[in-house]
């Protein structure tokens, strides 16, 4: 393939808190109009428009189907992915520019946790709503309320991976702290390992600081094919590699502990960039620490360690941000929360800043060819990877 | 685009009540026979598009995963576009540029609907925003019946030949949907017949209106590569594709001159090379779940001038033996199981323009329009289908 695909703007609405002052439709606005405005591109420039929300988040169906005036997507053709993680859409926009080359694509998400109740019975609802509902749900009845729900099932997911690697509640205690360092590295305010394992315990070994919190953000992403970045004002960040896979419906047909997943979406993302040795040729990546114990699972699908040694990472601290091989150098999503169905879009987001030496208070060294990984979360097994590089 | 598409193999399911088989089942029942008719078998697919209606319908939130096991897709990269009506035709366009970009050559996609396990009003009921249009928008007969009267008072049309018009279309596709043997709603009708059906909603009668349906589509879709490789003798080659969103708010956009159903048959046009529809297409699949919304789609896709789509009907140019059939598998009219609908239209021309459409066949179709139309009466996707790359 002689065409390749690049990121030409980025612009990412998020917040510490709450974000009251702005509805949905005007936080995918501004964030498109961050990216436009980086891009230095209008909305007659869009020539297609994708976007990606849960319907069952939204409390609504077809909830993307009233955010296209904010992207700039009327009178255009367009794409609404539902039920994905918003990084399907930039899957979809990759699609098009590498069909119509002369096509400029914008994809976004965004996700408003403050408008439910994150930690309400709905969301448990929501979880066992997910599950394939013939075989897989009924497990659902043995829990009282279906009180606390997902952290059982990602309590059994990280037990299983303990188990298999022998890496201990301390392991995981050690990368939220070191994703809350990175977040928090420029306020001074450093969580320690002793407020991690004394937060309450959700379902051992998933406390409330090795679980994301929910986040309000929205994330406008744009496309464009190579010939068509070189007149316009950023350097492009190329889109080297793009990978996206599901495992099998049924939990009982699924291993727990691994994620093979992004294993297969990983051998994808790579045999399209030419990777062979991820753990040498990729600089830094920003993956879903939906749970801390995820962090580990997917470093290890991505083959960012060598087989059989994810427990030695913990230890000889290469995942740091200073380390040999930064993972989440932006906090990620135990750092600055996870904006269920935009963070794989804001995973995206965060290696193209850091490439191009853009991320405020983030920034690492050398960084030139980047991996952005996203999870379905519980109970699915469905994950998407993105190559990002500077050449 | 890198390379050229064609669809290699249609499986579609038989539509009605089917409480015989689960959700997966009737999806695997799809997915078997596309790859009966076109001799391959699940490992060789590279990649799984799927979609349905958003997941109230299904009570699952993500009903792709659900489906995996059913469309042999675990460990391989799956995804899933949902846009309502258009559902089906976003999944063609999906899969079309899964192989368009140069990274799949082989690629199948499906879309599915039970219907008569969800609730589809209920469902389409909350796809209106909540705090404006849900008060007043109720369900999927309210919003067309207002286009219909919207059309009709726009170009002066008298009442009583629009109504013989549409019952004149209600007559055919119920005759052609006998000839289907996928077809939902079998019977025979007579013009009298539905004239005298009841009213749902003003002007839009029962036999107006289309069913909920349980059904599933599955395609193949292989690169020009691919096609030789497999040695395919009659590949259906897609010419052009053309897609087009409205915004989001029903008021804010013209209904009649309907620019996303406009500027989405343009587009396939122009990809397709054709200038003159009326001529240059063999036969068209154009969706109608009301009859009335057909003959506004006639216009908007310059199969006639605005305003004179009655005459098409009059003139019995878009019968079988006229100058342009529409809808020869009986439409989304008799078959509605709406994940699927725009599917199996670009199945049947598919079926058509590669002369396998058995008793329903168009002597001589070589080119023809498969469409769909979804959202909240604002998304459009047409696809240009021909026997020939060129």
């Amino acid at each position: 393939m002689n065409m390749r695909v690049c990121v030409v703007g980025v612009g990412a609405i998020e917040a510490e808190g709450p974000i009251l002052e702005l509805s949905h439709k005007e936080m995918l606005f501004h964030a498109t109009r961050k990216a436009l405005d980086d891009a230095g591109l209008e909305r007659k420039d869009i020539g297609s428009a994708i976007t990606a929300t849960f319907d069952f988040l939204e409390g609504r169906s077809l909830s993307n189907q009233y955010t296209l005036d904010s992207i700039g997507g009327v009178m255009k053709p367009c794409d609404l992915r539902l039920g994905e993680d918003g990084i399907y859409s930039l899957f979809a926009g990759y699609m098009e520019v590498m069909s119509d080359p002369s096509q400029i694509v914008l994809v976004a998400s965004v996700q408003k946790a403050s408008e439910r109740d994150p930690e309400g019975l709905g969301y448990q609802k929501l979880i066992a709503d997910a599950m394939e509902p013939v075989f897989s749900r009924p497990v659902c009845k043995s829990i009282p309320n279906l009180l606390n729900l997902e952290s059982i099932l990602a309590a059994m997911e990280a037990r299983a991976f303990m188990e298999r690697t022998g890496l201990r509640e301390k392991d995981l205690a050690e990368v939220a702290v070191k994703n809350l360092k990175s977040h928090c590295g420029k306020k001074g305010s450093e969580p320690d390992m002793k407020t991690v394992l004394k937060s309450e315990t959700l379902s051992w070994p998933i406390r409330r600081m090795t679980k994301a919190r929910e986040a309000d953000a929205a994330c406008a992403v744009i496309l464009a094919s190579e010939k068509r970045a070189g007149s316009l004002r950023n350097e492009p960040v190329f889109v080297s590699g793009v990978g996206w896979a599901s495992d099998r419906s049924h939990l009982p047909f699924r291993d727990q502990g691994i994620s093979r997943e992004t294993k297969w979406a990983a051998r994808q993302a790579y045999k399209m960039a030419g990777i062979r040795r991820p753990e040498k040729e990729i600089d830094f990546a920003e993956v879903s620490d939906w749970y801390a114990h995820r962090e580990l699972m997917h470093c290890e699908a991505l083959g960012l360690c060598s087989s059989g040694e994810i427990q030695n990472c913990a230890k000889d601290r290469r995942f740091d941000k200073e380390g040999k091989l930064p993972v989440n150098p932006s906090g990620g999503l135990l750092g600055s929360g996870n904006a269920i169905g935009t963070s794989g879009l804001i995973r995206v987001a965060q290696v193209v800043d850091q490439i191009r030496v853009q991320a405020n208070g983030f920034q690492i060294q050398r960084p030139e060819v980047g991996l952005a990984q996203s999870w379905g979360g519980i109970p699915t097994a469905t994950a998407g990877v993105t190559v990002l590089s500077k050449w | 685009m890198t390379q050229a598409v064609a669809i290699i193999g249609t499986g579609q399911t038989e539509c009605g009540k089917r409480d015989d088989v689960s959700y997966p089942e009737l999806i695997h029942e799809a997915v078997r026979r596309a790859f009966e008719a076109s001799g391959l078998e699940a490992e060789d697919i590279e990649a799984v598009v799927s979609g349905s209606m958003p997941p109230a319908m299904e009570g699952v939130a993500n009903p792709h995963l659900y489906w995996v096991d059913a469309m042999g897709a675990a460990n391989k990269p799956l995804i899933r576009t949902a846009t309502c009506g258009s559902t089906g035709m976003s999944l063609a366009h999906t899969c079309f540029y899964h192989v368009a970009s140069g990274l799949f050559d082989l690629v199948m996609v499906i879309g599915a609907e039970k219907m008569y396990e969800g609730d589809p009003q209920g469902t389409m009921a909350t796809v209106a925003d909540p705090f404006f249009q849900r008060p007043f928008l109720a369900g999927a007969p309210g919003i067309f019946s207002l286009q219909s009267n919207e059309w009709a008072h726009r170009y002066g049309l008298e009442e009583k030949r629009v109504r013989m018009a549409a019952a004149q279309l209600s007559v055919r596709n119920h005759n052609d949907a006998l000839l289907n043997p996928y077809a939902h709603i079998k019977v025979k009708t007579t013009v009298e017949d539905v004239l005298a059906s009841r009213v749902i909603a003003y002007p839009v009668r029962m036999l107006d209106v289309c069913p909920g349906s349980d059904g599933a589509c599955a395609l193949i879709m292989a690169s020009e590569k691919m096609v030789k490789k497999l040695g395919i003798k009659t590949p259906a080659w897609v010419r052009g594709i053309g897609y087009c969103g409205e915004e989001a708010f029903f008021g804010e956009g013209d209904k009649v001159v309907w620019q996303s159903a406009i500027n989405a048959a343009k587009g396939a046009y122009k990809q397709a090379g054709i200038s003159n529809p009326r001529k240059e297409l063999d036969v068209a699949e154009v969706y109608n779940p009301f009859t009335f919304q057909e003959m506004l789609f006639y216009e908007c896709f310059g199969f006639c001038d605005f305003g004179k789509a009655c005459e098409l009907v009059e003139q019995e140019v878009v019968m079988k033996g006229g100058d342009l059939p529409c809808d020869p598998s009986g439409g989304t009219l008799c078959t509605n199981p709406i994940g699927a609908t725009g599917l199996q239209r670009t199945a049947e021309i598919v079926l058509q323009v590669t002369k396998k459409a058995g008793e329903r066949q168009i002597p001589g179709a070589k080119t023809g329009l498969a469409h769909a139309m979804g959202g909240l009466d604002q998304f459009n996707g047409v696809m240009i289908i021909s026997n020939t790359l060129q």
